[in-house]
């Protein structure tokens, strides 16, 4: 065996203090180890910090780590070749104060490798609160490009409606950017979330809900897009505890949009400044969002959490 | 492979009497669905608050796990800050039991005086997108696709940077269009930075985060020079290292098209 290939198999990860691959290792497998405590007690990643990602990686790798596409490994369409899930959907708001606006970037990064981004199709499915099809809308998003879609532009002043966006890549590259940003706009305020893939609807998520002078101001838009209705029952918990429970049903292809203080009103009041876990169970994969209005009519927006 | 821990966790403070953090860490859950079960052993929450290059505070509470059951399975934690701050917490246990390092535990809420905001928490490291990120890139990098200033609206856009390691960390931020900003975090601190020298007046666009180090970022919406006011908190996304196609595996490639002809016919989506 070569001197170069023992350094290649356990090769130095942090030169300031001399550990290789196998110290960090062993170090880890001593009891009470964590990641904190290797840098606190061995001080590597602390001096130059160039290894810390290094580190990240070699200690990721045998957890979480899925390799990435190499380079040379990037192709375009063709038989056998999978395409990426870029299937998003999201909820939106359009009224006379208020506009929605739908903001895809496919730029390369600030760095100084040349990273070959994809070309994209797009269609835009835009519909009522009660899944009626308002609009569509086609084209073509190119590397270094960016696309804005108003909906207030699209589809006027019609309150509460939902909208799934496909991205189709139609060359070899990488995903990059392109999940989608959804951007309220209102009279002195704006807010965005990310839309998120259709694919991930789920029937369980929960998220924590503040209760403040007894109001929440919270609400719940809740996105059905399978073919039946689904029944979503919301559990409202406390130290733990269950406090409150109700059911409601979900229209097929519709958006509900639940007012959390009308809802659990007599808990609200029971509890008038708590932080409550709330759980919304669905017999169908459903999305969930949370809105929290402000006095001011600004509004906090974000998806439920992505696991349970 | 068991582990002694999962990944400390940061959320931002934001500074005033008025603002308050509050956030659930969820015990018991994390266990049933994080770890070896039916065990006996103890944990150990360590809540740690930072500003300013400063460790403010330390709070270490051990709770007794008995047949994989935890003594109080849920913990809530509410913070103040007098300056722009994070708060790190970390949970390890006394036998390696976590099947992971990363753990979702859900959005915080930040109360100001015009209402709340929820923040999603960000993991100190470990995060596979990011790893993955660097690999592919040779370099951390956060983007949010849908900024947007407007001084006659009252409307300013911040990025929330916060740095948690020990060295400060330089950060760039970019448009699409070249210009930047470039700013000194310094270690163990909180900066935030308003984009609007970047930003073209109404008109929303991508801003790009880029450093040696990770650094943990939100953007933050709130009126004009007065970041600590705001109305929502975003996180940032990671420039996404993976193909848009990927070749070979058949199976995989006939149970994908399958799969989406009937929605995306449906939704005249193809």
């Amino acid at each position: 065996m070569t001197v170069s290939a023992v350094t290649d198999r356990d090769p130095v990860i942090c030169v300031c203090f001399d550990k290789r691959r196998s110290d960090i290792l062993a170090e880890m497998q001593r009891p009470g180890a964590t990641f904190s405590k290797l840098v606190d007690e061995t001080g590597v990643g602390r001096k130059c910090t160039a290894c810390r990602m290094d580190l990240e990686m070699l200690l990721g790798q045998p957890l979480e780590f899925q390799p990435s596409m190499e380079r040379s490994d990037l192709v375009g369409p063709g038989l056998g070749h999978s395409m990426s899930d870029n299937r998003n959907c999201g909820f939106f708001v359009c009224t006379d104060e208020i506009d929605t606006v739908l903001c895809v970037s496919n730029h390369a990064l600030p760095t100084d490798k040349n990273l070959q981004l994809s070309t994209f199709d797009y269609v835009c499915d835009i519909r009522s609160q009660q899944g009626e099809r308002l609009a569509t809308r086609r084209g073509r998003l190119e590397p270094h490009g960016d696309l804005l879609v108003s909906m207030r532009e699209l589809v006027g002043a019609i309150g509460y409606g939902w909208f799934i966006l496909n991205l189709i890549p139609r060359s070899a590259g990488l995903i990059g950017n392109t999940r989608p940003q959804v951007l309220l706009v209102g009279n002195g305020w704006a807010a965005s979330y990310h839309a998120q893939l259709v694919s991930w609807a789920s029937k369980v998520r929960s998220v924590m809900v503040g209760a403040r002078d007894g109001k929440t101001s919270a609400l719940f838009p809740v996105l059905n897009m399978e073919l039946k209705d689904a029944a979503l029952t919301v559990d409202l918990y406390k130290d733990g505890g269950l406090v409150g429970s109700r059911q409601t049903m979900v229209a097929a292809d519709s958006l509900a949009v639940l007012d959390v203080d009308a809802l659990f009103a007599a808990e609200i009041e029971r509890y008038p400044d708590t932080l409550f876990v709330a759980v919304l169970h669905s017999d169908r994969p459903t999305r969930r969002y949370i809105a929290i209005k402000h006095r001011n009519g600004a509004m906090s927006i974000d998806h439920f959490p992505n696991t349970r | 492979m068991s582990l002694h821990y999962i990944a400390p966790f940061i959320y931002p403070l934001f500074p005033g009497e008025e603002r308050l953090l509050r956030f659930i860490v969820p015990m018991q859950r994390l266990l049933d669905n994080h770890s070896v079960a039916g065990l006996d052993f103890e944990l150990n929450l360590s809540t740690r608050k930072w500003a300013n290059g400063t460790c403010l505070r330390q709070d270490d509470l051990v709770l007794a796990v008995r047949n994989g059951r935890v003594e109080r399975p849920e913990i809530l934690l509410e913070e103040k800050s007098e300056y722009f701050g994070y708060i790190e917490t970390e949970i390890t246990a006394s036998i390696p039991m976590f099947h992971s390092v990363l753990y979702e535990i859900g959005y915080g809420m930040i109360t100001t005086p015009m209402g709340q905001a929820s923040v999603i928490e960000m993991p100190k490291f470990a995060d596979p997108r990011v790893i993955r990120q660097i690999r592919e890139t040779g370099r951390y990098s956060l983007a949010h696709t849908a900024a947007m200033v407007d001084q006659e609206r009252n409307l300013d856009d911040y990025f929330l940077v916060i740095n948690p390691y020990s060295k400060a960390i330089v950060v760039r931020l970019f448009n699409s269009r070249g210009d930047m900003i470039r700013r000194t975090v310094p270690n163990n601190s909180t900066l935030p930075i308003s984009l609007r020298e970047i930003l073209r007046p109404g008109l929303p666009e991508a801003v790009f985060l880029s450093a040696p180090q990770r650094v943990i970022a939100y953007d933050v919406r709130a009126p004009f020079d007065h970041p600590e006011d705001c109305n929502t908190v975003d996180h940032l996304d990671p420039f996404r290292g993976e193909a848009a196609f990927i070749a070979g595996g058949w199976k995989r490639y006939i149970r994908s098209t399958l799969r989406r002809f009937q929605f995306n016919r449906r939704y005249g989506l193809s």
